[in-house]
């Protein structure tokens, strides 16, 4: 009954330097069915999706839309095809509202004037068939990550698309969250529009799928029913061979406090307390995991703390000395080293080689000159030591950073903020967007510093993670603290906690602030 | 073809690419519209190499030049785009000549290091207002600068109208500087001064700054992005202004060598120095890079002196050397990451092979702007898959034109 | 004393408006071309270099097209007389349109380099602006040979309304009396420049195209194009300055002295956050201190001090910007520590809403 909307076969994918992403990969997406593609982090499915989405041309195989053959060379072209990809970023413009953002584009004479009676009509309309929270004239930065995604969901069935394709959109939602945008994805598969969901969480893709494809090391395995399966038996389809070694958590040797945050309120924007007071402490030789969803205003603490963004109201301070007006340097001096990551991808400059970024220490550092000129000589044995040690793949530590692929960057940040033995560490995800490899052995290292006796500020990349090394946890739900955890249990506790459900007593709250 | 690119780079056969094409661009023009083209291409391209004394000449033309060329580097590759250096070549020139012609009556071992003193003061006092500007209330640098030329430009102007005219000089010109207040020579048979050597002792000791020093390491760092210095706790407020303070010095220090020695007359009336205007695209030439910026600005000291040359004996537009290196300049931008041997050989072959359109491609300018980009496509494609998986740029302006690693 | 009153008598004449208009006409233009970059992502640094460019191929191909008609006929006589009036026509319309496509032409250079080369945008824009500069200095001096000031008999200007009546009026006749139709254009293009960015879809995709192209991306329309196509209007606005700048005017004239006129507008623009009408009446401000270089010529004062006031202002209007955004952020800093005590605190201030009022209704 249902027809074929995608089918692709045998696709291959190599990167220039010869590293083969993509094997041999085939996937059918019929029409009105929500499909899964299911595999571990590094099992090719992102490239394999930039492949579908236009985004990366591919070197062998065969795509068919509908029935009809296709090779789109560039997202716009995808898009007009029908396939459109949500970004992992926001792929809403910021300033417009929520019609504007969904009538983008979709003016045929994009000179006339807008009807802005009928827009608010049709979108209107729009919205509530879909029992959606936001109003047409929300503007779009003030959603909330869910809502926002939503809109672009309606925004891509507005737009005609026959395929929809969402890159691990659920990794950070709660149950509750995920639950409401299940319901959206099947209504809009009821109306036709095939759905492509790409995770490696085996109990979402059972939840919502009807079909999920499995993928492992650039090779699709197979297309199994999801009534068929069951979670284990899913699980052992796409466990890795040579998986590496996962981390092993060992009893924290907790020393005297080191950072101390009290009261400390942060502002996004005008009026919105991303942080509202927020106290807690950190102590020495302890990894102590802050979670919560992406707009929980963790970011935002770990740039205060880093003294990158100043708060507005609050004490932050390391040993005693209070650095919450300082600026980066100050807070440098006394030892916090911080590690934040982000799709941009700050710590790096791509024009400076390898060696300028990786000692910007050393550099400005009296030991490292020579009659007042710098001592190249020492400066290169330096950079070799670090590269060696934390293994960062590069030719020569003269080459421009912008050749390090983005494990490598990532060691390469890693290793300057690690080697200055620095006292306390805020680490923003630390593994993001790295190769399960480095995210291991960078999971090492945070260990080891941690048995040094650093205290360590964490922000998780993901649950496994949190659940691989973080010794304490505390939940923020929408900048406040909801929950103190002394020891780190299972996921689903904490849910209700993430999502703002529940909440702790003042008292127990209070536990995490030792003086 | 490889062995070619081994012993002879890339970015150099762009940079001679691009030397080539400002030669033909001089010579074009001088063939078109001139009339008496043999005198005049031999006194454009064989006079400034004529006479021992002709060569001192040019040298002498390129000096200041060099003191410009190495502000706009240093500002550039912090990339706080000011373009201050005008004006703080304008406002030295005129405050020095008014100096020495004030106080013509003192000894000379007192005037002229002072008038260097003056040069400095004055060249770093109009770069500091753009870079104050910019740090402290967040200023757009390269708009603020350039109003500031202008405002420079009208103020140099009324002082040398009301003050420093000289009726006699037939266009509008300052009195002449008389010779015992320039600097000392220093190689009699080239008529070199002073200021030559003061130009490569900078080239020198910014070459050490940038590279050998923690300055020029931050310089760098903010230049190359400025959240990753924020990041490491870089003061980014403090290198701007050091900066900023040290290239408008040196812009200065360039007016008075201008001055004292090469243009004894102050001339620029309501409009900019072509030296200085010069000295931008000389650094842009040599990638920002000091130690090539000496042979930049002599090759355009040489293309400059040609036209002066030319302009004196037929009254022919002195402009065109300039034109010509902003031609240059602005080929080299297009060409960026181009093969040029490769993409010229390429092209050659296709053209034998006979599938080559019969078009009269036009000379000079545009062939090397669309030929090489069919040829250099598919390694720019490769190029853009592999940054896909590797390290996103950092900021906006994260690539640079004519810098190579 | 007497100077000082004489000059003030000055900016209450006729022609004061008169000149600040012909200044306001090129500004305005400019000012544009400038906000539509700036919502296609470009600082259009380079407007000055379009703005050299047209105006000199406005000015030569005037001259050319009006000496070609007019042929050998002497002025003053007959042959003349029927001819002047076809050969002013012609020239201003030839003008204006070579002006007006050599100005995009230029502008459609900027964005390959900018767009697909993707060189580094602010050393791109310097380069072209002084390519222009001194192309346009070369050109002219080609033309005329050492003749600094082109003169102005060559020319036609562009036409302009004449209401006899309106002329008489003190003061203000210089606003109505005897205006280019190029200043009404002007005013024109400010509310097209309006309607285009806030009421039509393609104003919609611009700003898209400025903020999140992936948003744009995700519907099947080229980022790259829409920004190219932005900017094919502003290069078509500040042409018409460049136009303006050289044809405005009773007696066209085009001077070799670089002014940075284009640069004044920029900094109207930024200093105005990129707001249209904010950025319009800022020029207006720019022109009222321009117009007094025309009218105190008169005057025994130094012409280059009064021209050296325009650039002052345009620098005081840097420092107030700056000055009105610390201000703010220090009044936002406070209402946040405010609101981090916990006081309930209202959404706006009372001018504040008053003002946020207006300006939402003017962006709506």
């Amino acid at each position: 009954m249902s027809q074929e909307c995608l089918r692709v076969e045998h696709i291959q994918k190599a990167y220039t330097e010869g590293f083969v992403a993509i094997k041999d990969a085939s996937l059918t997406v019929r029409q009105g069915e929500i499909h899964g593609l299911l595999g571990e982090n590094g099992a090719g499915k992102s490239t394999f999706v930039k492949i579908l989405s236009g985004l990366l041309g591919r070197d062998g195989g065969t795509f068919t839309l509908c029935g009809v053959p296709a090779s789109p060379s560039s997202q716009e072209e995808a898009a007009r095809l029908g396939i459109i990809k949500l970004q992992k970023r926001s792929g809403l413009v910021p300033s417009l509202t929520v019609e504007e953002n969904i009538l983008l584009g979709r003016q045929k004479n994009s000179l006339a004037p807008l009807d802005r009676a009928q827009m608010r009509r049709e979108i209107g309309a729009l919205l509530e068939e879909f029992a959606m929270d936001p109003a047409p004239q929300d503007l779009a930065k003030n959603l909330t990550a869910e809502d926002a995604l939503e809109t672009e969901l309606l925004k891509a069935y507005y737009a005609g698309a026959k395929l929809v394709i969402l890159d691990e959109p659920a990794s950070y939602f709660t149950i509750a969250q995920t639950e409401e945008l299940f319901a959206l994805l099947r209504k809009l598969a009821a109306k036709g529009i095939a759905i492509l969901y790409v995770s490696n969480q085996v109990r979402e893709m059972l939840e919502l799928c009807e079909n999920i494809t499995v993928m492992e090391g650039g090779v699709t395995t197979g297309e199994y029913a999801a009534a068929d399966m069951t979670l284990r038996r899913l699980q052992n389809r796409m466990v890795r061979e040579n998986k590496p070694e996962k981390v092993r958590w060992t009893r924290p040797q907790r020393g005297e406090t080191v950072l101390k945050v009290r009261d400390l309120s942060i502002f996004r924007g005008e009026a919105h307390q991303a942080v509202q007071k927020v106290s807690f402490s950190v102590r020495a030789g302890e990894i102590l995991a802050i979670i919560g969803k992406p707009d929980s205003g963790a970011r935002e603490l770990c740039e205060v703390i880093a003294g990158l963004t100043p708060a507005v109201a609050g004490r932050v301070t390391v040993f005693d000395d209070d650095i919450t007006a300082d600026s980066v340097r100050g807070a440098r001096e006394l030892g916090v080293s911080f590690l934040l990551s982000s799709p941009q991808r700050i710590g790096v400059a791509p024009s400076l080689s390898i060696q300028e970024n990786l000692l910007p220490y050393q550099y400005t550092n009296p030991a490292y000159r020579n009659h007042g000129l710098l001592d190249q000589e020492k400066l290169r044995q330096e950079a070799q030591r670090l590269v060696q040690e934390y293994d960062i793949r590069c030719a020569s530590v003269e080459e421009n950073a912008s050749v390090l692929s983005t494990s490598s960057a990532q060691k390469l940040l890693a290793a300057r903020e690690f080697s200055n033995e620095p006292v306390l560490l805020v680490a923003y995800q630390p593994t993001f967007g790295t190769s399960e490899e480095t995210a291991a052995f960078l999971e090492k290292k945070l260990l080891e510093l941690r048995d040094e006796g650093t205290a360590i500020l964490l922000v998780p990349t993901d649950l496994d993670e949190f659940a691989a090394i973080a010794d304490s946890a505390l939940v923020l739900y929408q900048g406040s603290i909801t929950a103190y955890l002394p020891k780190v249990t299972g996921k689903e506790e904490l849910d209700p906690y993430i999502s703002g459900e529940r909440r702790m007593t003042q008292e127990e709250l209070e536990a995490v602030c030792f003086e | 073809m490889n062995k070619i690119n081994e012993k002879f780079p890339p970015s150099a056969q762009r940079k001679l690419t691009a030397g080539l094409v400002g030669i033909l661009v001089c010579l074009l023009t001088i063939l078109l519209f001139e009339e008496k083209r043999g005198e005049s291409l031999r006194t454009f391209f064989l006079m400034p190499l004529g006479s021992l004394q002709e060569l001192g000449e040019l040298v002498a033309y390129a000096t200041p030049m060099v003191f410009v060329a190495l502000a706009t580097a240093l500002v550039f590759q912090c990339r706080r785009y000011s373009l201050s250096m005008i004006g703080s070549f304008m406002l030295s020139a005129c405050l020095t000549t008014g100096f020495l012609l004030l106080g013509n009556e003192q000894p000379a071992w007192y005037l002229v290091p002072s008038a260097l003193v003056i040069s400095i003061l004055a060249g770093a006092g109009a770069a500091a207002i753009p870079a104050a500007l910019s740090i402290r209330r967040r200023v757009n640098i390269t708009i603020s600068s350039l109003i500031l030329d202008f405002l420079i430009l009208q103020l140099t102007s009324f002082i040398l109208s009301n003050y420093m005219w000289d009726p006699a000089a037939g266009q509008s010109a300052s009195f002449e500087i008389p010779e015992r207040l320039w600097l000392p020579e220093i190689l009699p048979a080239l008529g070199l001064r002073f200021g030559f050597l003061l130009a490569a002792a900078a080239v020198v000791l910014l070459y050490l700054l940038l590279y050998r020093g923690r300055l020029g390491y931050e310089i760098r760092a903010v230049g190359a992005s400025e959240s990753m210095a924020g990041y490491v706790g870089l003061s980014y407020g403090k290198t701007v202004m050091a900066v900023q303070l040290l290239a408008g010095a040196l812009a200065g220090l360039g007016g008075a060598v201008e001055m004292m020695g090469v243009q004894p007359r102050y001339i620029w009336d309501g409009s900019f120095p072509t030296v200085a205007l010069l000295g931008i695209l000389a650094a842009v030439v040599a990638g920002y890079r000091p130690l090539w910026i000496p042979l930049s600005c002599l090759f355009f000291g040489y293309l400059w002196r040609g036209g002066v040359l030319l302009n004196e004996s037929t009254g022919f537009p002195v402009e065109v050397p300039l034109f010509a290196a902003a031609v240059m300049v602005l080929l080299l931008l297009a060409m960026r990451d181009l093969d040029v041997f490769r993409a010229a050989a390429g092209l050659f072959q296709k053209k034998q092979a006979g599938d080559a359109p019969a078009q009269g491609m036009p000379p000079a300018a545009t062939q090397p702007q669309t030929a090489p980009r069919r040829a250099a496509k598919r390694p720019a494609k490769a190029k853009q898959q592999k940054t896909d998986a590797k390290l996103p740029a950092d900021v906006p302006d994260g690539s640079e034109g004519v810098e190579e690693g | 004393m007497l100077l000082l009153s004489e000059m003030a008598g000055a900016v209450f004449s006729n022609s004061y408006l008169a000149s600040t208009l012909q200044i306001a006409t090129f500004l305005l233009f400019t000012a544009v071309g400038v906000i539509l970059a700036r919502r296609s992502g470009v600082f259009f640094l380079a407007a000055d270099g379009v703005l050299s460019f047209s105006a000199t191929a406005a000015f030569l191909t005037d001259a050319a097209v009006r000496s070609l008609v007019l042929g050998d006929a002497q002025e003053g006589t007959q042959a003349y007389q029927a001819l002047v009036g076809r050969a002013d026509l012609f020239g201003w319309i030839t003008g204006a349109l070579l002006g007006i496509s050599v100005g995009m032409a230029f502008t459609a250079l900027l964005c390959w380099f900018l767009l697909r080369a993707k060189t580094n945008a602010l050393v791109t824009s310097i380069l072209f602006n002084l390519f222009a500069m001194t192309a346009c200095v070369m050109c002219l001096h080609l033309v005329y040979r050492e003749d600094r000031l082109i003169s102005s008999a060559v020319a036609a200007a562009f036409p302009s309304l004449k209401i006899e009546s309106a002329a008489e009026i003190p003061v203000l006749g210089g606003l109505f009396g005897d205006t280019s139709l190029l200043t009404y254009l002007a005013v024109i293009a400010v509310v097209a420049a309006f309607y285009l960015l806030n009421r039509t879809g393609f104003g919609l995709r611009l700003r898209a195209a400025e903020e999140n192209a992936t948003a744009l991306i995700s519907t099947g329309i080229s980022a790259e194009r829409t920004r190219f196509l932005g900017m094919l209007f502003a290069g078509a606005a500040v042409s018409l300055g460049g136009v303006s700048l050289a044809l405005a005017g009773a007696s066209p004239s085009l001077s070799i002295q670089p002014r940075g006129e284009a640069y004044l507008a920029l900094v109207a623009v930024w200093a105005c956050d990129g707001r249209l009408w904010k950025s319009s009446i800022a020029v207006l401000m720019l022109s009222l201190v321009g117009a007094l270089s025309t009218i105190w010529s008169a005057f025994p004062i130094p012409a280059s001090l009064v021209e050296m006031l325009l650039y002052i202002a345009a620098l005081g209007g840097l420092w107030i910007h700056s000055y009105n955004l610390k201000r703010r952020r220090k009044r936002r800093l406070r209402r946040q520590k405010r609101i981090a005590e916990g006081e309930k605190v209202p959404q706006h201030g009372g001018t504040r809403r008053f003002f946020g009022r207006l300006g939402k209704r003017a962006r709506k």
